[in-house]
């Protein structure tokens, strides 16, 4: 008697009908969608530009652990990436305020030794950051 | 002299339903959530059930009841969360009555719940982001209050058909 | 059909058009980095714009710098003589301006106190070392401090009224250079733009529909402490202890120097300001970073 009911009823006692599960398909691209719109790419820089005085940028990826050994005007700077941050481990200037710094990770932050002519520049699929204050 | 109402015996109906979620929703209050803006919503099985047996309509009443007194009971009249919490109602309001518009799809009291729990987390979020956080930062937040709707929507979704498959037997059988 | 209902409406929701991306330029300037960014411009007018900040920038970073030969220094020079004399328009402009925002800070941005900063040496850039000065040497100077109320400013006339004056315009002439720059800029049609001058921007226009977005770093930690939304016109400027400062003793001697106790200002780690002017903001936050946590709130009125 029940099952005969079920089966008439458009709609089973407990459980997903079709619709239901089509439905739920759709949502879960749906926000699957979002995360990865919304989540990648803006947070996490892709990859860092570094750029020496006035020659031209060179490009490393944030996929690849490494210290890059460069020279600028008053000698060498060692930049460390790891875990997708980037940061200055060692440069000449005095102030170490480039070392100081510490870590930077969004997309659109900026990591300067300004005695030293090197600049770095993260950059993410979309920047979270269109410029930095500090 | 006195007005008198007389009141039928669907709006008695809709009073003990809307009580029924107002306990409900002041229960949940004082569960503490994980996350602020995320609760599992749980009177909704009461207005998905209410919406199935008997329309739109008393599904409505029962709904905007229950904001109603659960805010003057809770406290919240007024305040940021009860604006959030209306702007959430209305607009799973508003996905039912499309719903009903365009025949229901096929859907369960489960698929049902599950829309209705989504539009209540999108009309939430926009409130929330035109009223009171106008941050591009709340975007992040936007995919995990809708996980939390589909979740809770397909707990809620289940509990309703539960409801609705229990009261369509009593009352065969009664 | 039916299904096409919603799935429309998903997308909808989900739909973001894919937006343009700022065009980003660099140069060295003042002995910092200028950081340009872009949005919608042609590369013709980025161009041009990017030879208009050169010059500027390159000008008033002699012109303003009261060690070098500029006019500025011309002007020190003249001003303890205490007598009238003509000054470049550039130079009588820049005190003109800074000289309201002097008197509203009660002179705690005091551009006069040049003599202060030579006896610190912070002068000289990026070779500050210890030991600080003397005690003596710091309250003598401090005792008879000159404000800008002592720079009589008539049109391009200039008369000085102390003859301790020394004026450094440290903590504003980075904003009010980027004022000029913006102004520069709006002249040849760039109309959305952030000028970035070593951390200190102003931003005018929009990203399109979509706001500037600044990150403001953590003054010692790692990482972003807030994020500034700007589609209008809006500078960000912030004062800290830890850009410039040397160790001495277990104690930090950091550059920006209180003109009431002589010593670098204490209690604060940095000060934020968002202002729509350029130069306002850098004087404000100057300014209420030696005022401290107790004067604060009486001066950003």
């Amino acid at each position: 008697m029940a099952t005969k009911h079920a089966e008439n009823s458009s709609q089973p006692r407990i459980g997903l009908n079709r619709p239901d599960q089509v439905l739920l398909v759709i949502v879960c691209m749906g926000i699957g969608f979002l995360y990865g719109n919304i989540w990648s790419g803006q947070v996490v820089a892709e990859q860092l530009s570094l750029k020496v005085a006035d020659q031209a940028e060179q490009h490393f990826h944030l996929d690849k652990d490494q210290v890059i050994e460069i020279h600028g005007e008053l000698g060498l700077s060692r930049i460390e990436i790891k875990n997708h941050r980037v940061r200055f481990l060692s440069s000449p200037c005095q102030s170490q305020f480039c070392v100081r710094q510490g870590w930077v990770q969004h997309g659109g932050e900026t990591l300067a030794c300004l005695p030293n002519k090197i600049v770095l520049h993260l950059q993410g699929k979309e920047n979270a950051f269109d410029s930095i204050n500090f | 002299m006195s007005i008198r109402l007389s009141p039928s015996l669907e709006d008695h109906r809709i009073a003990k339903l809307a009580a029924l979620s107002v306990g409900i929703a002041v229960i949940e209050a004082a569960i503490p959530s994980p996350l602020p803006g995320i609760k599992p919503g749980l009177a909704n099985i009461i207005a998905i059930a209410v919406y199935f047996l008997l329309g739109w309509r008393a599904a409505a009443w029962v709904s905007i009841l229950r904001i109603l007194v659960s805010g003057l009971i809770l406290g919240t009249f007024l305040s940021p969360g009860f604006i959030l919490s209306v702007a959430g109602g209305v607009s799973s309001l508003i996905a039912l009555a499309l719903l009903s518009h365009i025949g229901k799809l096929g859907l369960s009291p489960v698929g049902v719940a599950i829309l209705a729990a989504l539009a209540h987390s999108l009309g939430q979020f926009v409130v929330a982001y035109w009223l009171f956080v106008p941050h591009p930062g709340l975007f992040y937040l936007l995919p995990v209050f809708l996980t939390a709707a589909l979740v809770f929507g397909l707990i809620s979704g289940f509990l309703s058909q539960m409801l609705i498959t229990k009261y369509r037997v009593q009352h065969e059988f009664s | 059909m039916r299904r096409l209902y919603f799935l429309s409406c998903l997308w909808f929701i989900c739909a973001c058009a894919a937006p343009q991306a700022p065009v980003h330029k660099q140069l060295y300037a003042m002995g910092t980095l200028i950081d340009v960014s872009f949005y919608d411009s042609s590369d013709e007018q980025i161009n041009q714009a990017m030879q208009a900040i050169t010059d500027d920038f390159t000008y008033m970073s002699v012109a303003w710098n009261p060690w070098k030969a500029g006019t500025i220094a011309r002007v020190n020079k003249l001003l303890p003589l205490q007598a009238s004399f003509s000054s470049s328009a550039s130079a009588a402009q820049l005190i003109a301006a800074a000289k309201p925002l002097a008197e509203q800070s009660e002179n705690l941005f005091n551009p006069a106190m040049g003599q202060l900063i030579k006896l610190w040496r912070f002068n000289v850039a990026d070779n500050i070392s210890p030991p600080p000065p003397s005690d003596v040497a710091i309250k003598a100077l401090i005792n008879d401090m000159p404000t800008l109320a002592d720079v009589e400013v008539k049109g391009l006339v200039l008369k000085g009224k102390h003859q301790n004056l020394l004026l450094d315009f440290g903590g504003f002439a980075k904003g009010y250079g980027v004022d000029k720059v913006i102004e520069h800029l709006q002249d040849l049609g760039v109309k959305n733009v952030i000028v970035n001058a070593g951390g200190d921007l102003r931003a005018i226009g929009s990203k399109g529909k979509k706001p500037w977005v600044v990150g403001i770093r953590h003054p010692r930690a790692d990482g972003i402490i807030a994020s500034v939304n700007i589609d209008q016109d809006e500078s960000v400027f912030t004062s800290g202890d830890y850009e410039r400062y040397y160790d001495y003793e277990d104690r930090r001697y950091h550059h920006i120097l209180d003109p009431r106790s002589g010593y670098p200002a204490q209690g604060v780690t940095s000060v934020t300001v968002i202002h729509k002017n350029a130069a306002t903001a850098d004087a404000a936050a100057t300014a209420l970073f030696v005022a401290g946590v107790k004067d604060w709130h009486r001066i950003a009125m």
